[in-house]
């Protein structure tokens, strides 16, 4: 064909490197070398300044008989247990009415992606505020219908599942747009044989949309419990972790042990423990959820 | 001619060369001294930072200093010990706090100012006696200059006092506690409490024990701290009573349990705000009108006797090891603790020097005049105590932050089990660090 010309040539390799290399610098700068130093710190006891010391396992030693980093792995468990159901059911029933011809439906869209766009600092302030047992306006408008004041984060058993709602809310404009992505790709002609055939509303989400969208749940499931890992901001702004460390988060404690501390080898023992869990759970995920269609 | 591919190689190397070029962070001493200096990111402090910088600037051409303030962190020991990990410290630092110090000495991150002639014979002469023991480290160097502290005291609403019928201050825990339970109340007889005591900050992190465990303890124990010889002492009556003293005040609703967002204090949803001289301008700033104020001493156990200390949330100077030029930070560190520039951060931030005859010096006396509050301050310098030079001595503090939460703020753990815990994870951690 005229004009166009394949290269063979060494140096078409090399052009090819070249263009790779701003990446490959990239990742070697700030993703291969963080990642090796900080497993080499594990095995340390290094406080940022001065010397690192070699401790073998210790960290690890010290570690599965640390009883607040198992509290911060359960409460991990504990967020993801009531986030991610609560994400992924809020987020599918928003997505499924915005999906049918209401009034005001994009703007509907684009407000409830606008929580994900703001700062989780500012959305934590303002839920600070909304939480406030003595003068928050939640438990104000409880109190008008004669309800008592909730202790929504001032209270060990209440704090975590405050939480969980308010990271909900926070992201539940991403996985609506997901959501939405995957509802309009499934095709309108199974709906309509499902009604001849006689299913009803509920059958038809059970046996068609949910199936039909099994690649974007996955998505969802991963994606939601991946940031359910990583839960920092909002204890960290808005409890500090406690009450008697009930949000303490992993990322927190690593946090905590890393830049209070100063304990780097320790934070990072604990951070690789939590990869791990990571990656167990996903994998897990994919392999029970994931389906053919 | 060189082909294209060596053309774009010099093109990413030229790129490359550029971007470290300008993370360079220090003028080249070619032409002179150079000193960075960071302050407070505070606006009062920085205000004053650049009048002095600007001053000494022009006094002193040969050493010039550029002022920045300290980069924005959760905290002053976060930024600068990443700093100083970073090789990114500057030469000196206004506001290092004495928590932090251990850790950087031990790394040898600060320059001991007993390598400067006559430096140590200096701070002596300058810091009240009482007070230099606090800053002294385990090796007996000192590496920082105590530079300013913020006694801790109780404002008083008075409005509700006399609203409640009391006049007099609280001095011990039964008075506060007479006070507590005549102001914490359902004010509209709604069933639940919206009036209390005290704001006291519950949530769950070291510094916040600051304010209520430590500076109640130190009181309650006539100055005593947390390590003595680097071994634990806290693990006795007096903080055993301080326990039990605010589980008490918890339980009987005195102090809420909630987070509170705006001033409760000005809203006078709270009589009493345990707090430093810096409210002073605020509260004169922002108060409503016919609004009241007074300062009392830390309660302290009935039956105690002697005198009334508190703490004293010193900050301090440090000279960086890293600084080329550790003689002309220490010129310049002098001069930032001269007498003059002591009188400017007393009428620019409304914090007091660390200083001998603070009250008594004729150069103070007209800004003590105009500041009868800040001369209350000023007089419980030298009745305060900061911080064990310790490296691990947060560790030490959050073990008592877990089990005040616990016992105290939630009422889930008796004051001895609490304060038995609490002691038992402080040894393992110093045992544990070899400390």
């Amino acid at each position: 064909m005229p004009g166009i010309t394949v290269n063979n040539k060494i140096g078409s390799g090399r052009s090819g490197y070249m263009l790779v290399s701003p990446y490959i610098i990239f990742f070697a700068l700030f993703v291969a070398y963080p990642l090796i130093f900080s497993f080499v710190l594990v095995f340390h006891h290094w406080s940022i300044v001065g010397p690192m010391e070699f401790v073998g396992l210790g960290n690890f030693a010290e570690m599965f008989s640390d009883s607040v980093y198992w509290k911060s792995i359960i409460n991990t468990l504990v967020f993801l247990l009531i986030h991610v159901p609560l994400q992924v059911v809020s987020a599918l029933v928003l997505a499924e009415i915005l999906n049918r011809k209401i009034p005001a439906r994009a703007f509907f869209r684009a407000a409830f992606f606008l929580p994900v766009v703001v700062s989780g600092v500012a959305v934590t302030v303002m839920w600070k505020q909304l939480f406030s047992t003595d003068i928050g306006i939640l438990n104000q408008m409880l109190g008008m219908i004669g309800i008592n004041r909730v202790p929504w984060i001032t209270d060990p058993a209440w704090a975590m599942p405050s939480i969980a709602i308010m990271a909900t809310w926070k992201n539940i404009g991403l996985y609506v747009v997901l959501f939405l992505a995957g509802l309009q790709s499934v095709p309108r002609q199974l709906y309509e044989a499902a009604e001849i055939d006689g299913a009803n509303t509920v059958q038809k989400f059970l046996f068609i949309t949910v199936p039909a969208i099994n690649p974007v749940l996955v998505m969802v499931l991963i994606l939601s419990t991946l940031g359910g890992f990583s839960l920092f901001i909002e204890p960290y702004v808005l409890t500090g972790g406690g009450p008697m460390n009930s949000t303490l988060s992993g990322v927190l404690y690593i946090y905590r042990q890393a830049f209070s501390f100063f304990r780097m080898g320790y934070a990072a023992a604990i951070g690789f423990t939590l990869a791990l869990i990571v990656l167990t759970v996903v994998m897990l995920q994919r392999k029970y959820v994931e389906q053919e269609i | 001619m060189f082909s294209k591919y060596y053309r774009q190689f010099l093109t990413i190397i030229i790129l490359c060369m550029i971007f470290v070029s300008g993370c360079g962070r220090k003028k080249e001493d070619s032409d002179g001294v150079h000193l960075l200096y960071w302050s407070s990111s505070n606006p009062f402090e920085i205000q004053l930072g650049r009048e002095l910088v600007a001053k000494w600037n022009i006094l002193h051409p040969e050493t010039l200093v550029t002022i920045q303030p300290l980069p924005e962190g959760r905290s002053g020991e976060e930024v600068l010990i990443i700093a100083a990990a970073g090789g990114t410290a500057p030469d000196i630092c206004s506001n290092v706090p004495p928590v932090v110090v251990p850790l950087l000495a031990r790394a040898k991150a600060l320059v001991p100012i007993d390598q400067f002639d006559g430096g140590r014979d200096y701070l002596s002469q300058r810091i009240p006696s009482q007070l230099e023991s606090n800053f002294i480290a385990s090796d007996g160097k000192l590496y920082q200059v105590p530079w300013k502290g913020n006694p801790i005291l109780v404002q008083y609403n008075m409005g509700i006092l006399r609203e409640v019928g009391v006049e007099k201050l609280p001095e011990t825990w039964s008075e506060w506690n007479n006070l507590a339970e005549k102001v914490s109340s359902d004010l509209d007889g709604d069933g639940q409490y919206d009036r209390w005591m005290a704001d006291l900050n519950i949530i769950s992190e070291w510094r916040q024990r600051l304010f209520d465990f430590y500076t109640f303890y130190i009181a309650a124990s006539g100055g005593m701290t947390l390590l003595k010889n680097g071994k634990i002492d806290y693990d006795n009556k007096h903080s055993l009573e301080v326990f039990e003293f605010f589980a008490h005040g918890f339980n009987k609703q005195y102090y809420a349990k909630s987070i509170f967002v705006g001033d409760m204090f000005m809203k006078s949803k709270i009589a009493a705000h345990i707090t430093g001289p810096w409210n002073i301008s605020h509260v004169e700033r922002f108060k409503p009108e016919g609004f009241e104020y007074a300062f009392g001493p830390i309660p302290v156990p009935d039956d105690y006797k002697g005198d009334k200390y508190t703490f004293g949330d010193p900050k301090s100077i440090g000279i960086f090891s890293t600084s080329k030029h550790p003689e002309a930070a220490w010129d310049f560190v002098k001069y930032i603790i001269s007498e003059e520039s002591d009188l400017r951060l007393l009428e620019i931030c409304n914090q007091l020097p660390l200083r001998k005859n603070l009250t008594t010096d004729s150069l103070f006396a007209d800004y003590f005049a105009g500041n009868p509050n800040m001369e209350l301050f000023a007089e419980q310098v030298p009745l305060t105590r900061g911080f064990d030079q310790n490296p691990v001595l947060q560790e030490v503090f959050d073990s008592i932050n877990e089990q005040f939460d616990a016992c105290c703020i939630h009422g889930k753990r008796e004051p001895a089990e609490a304060l038995r815990l609490a002691v038992k994870r402080s040894r393992n951690v110093l045992k544990a660090r070899g400390i």
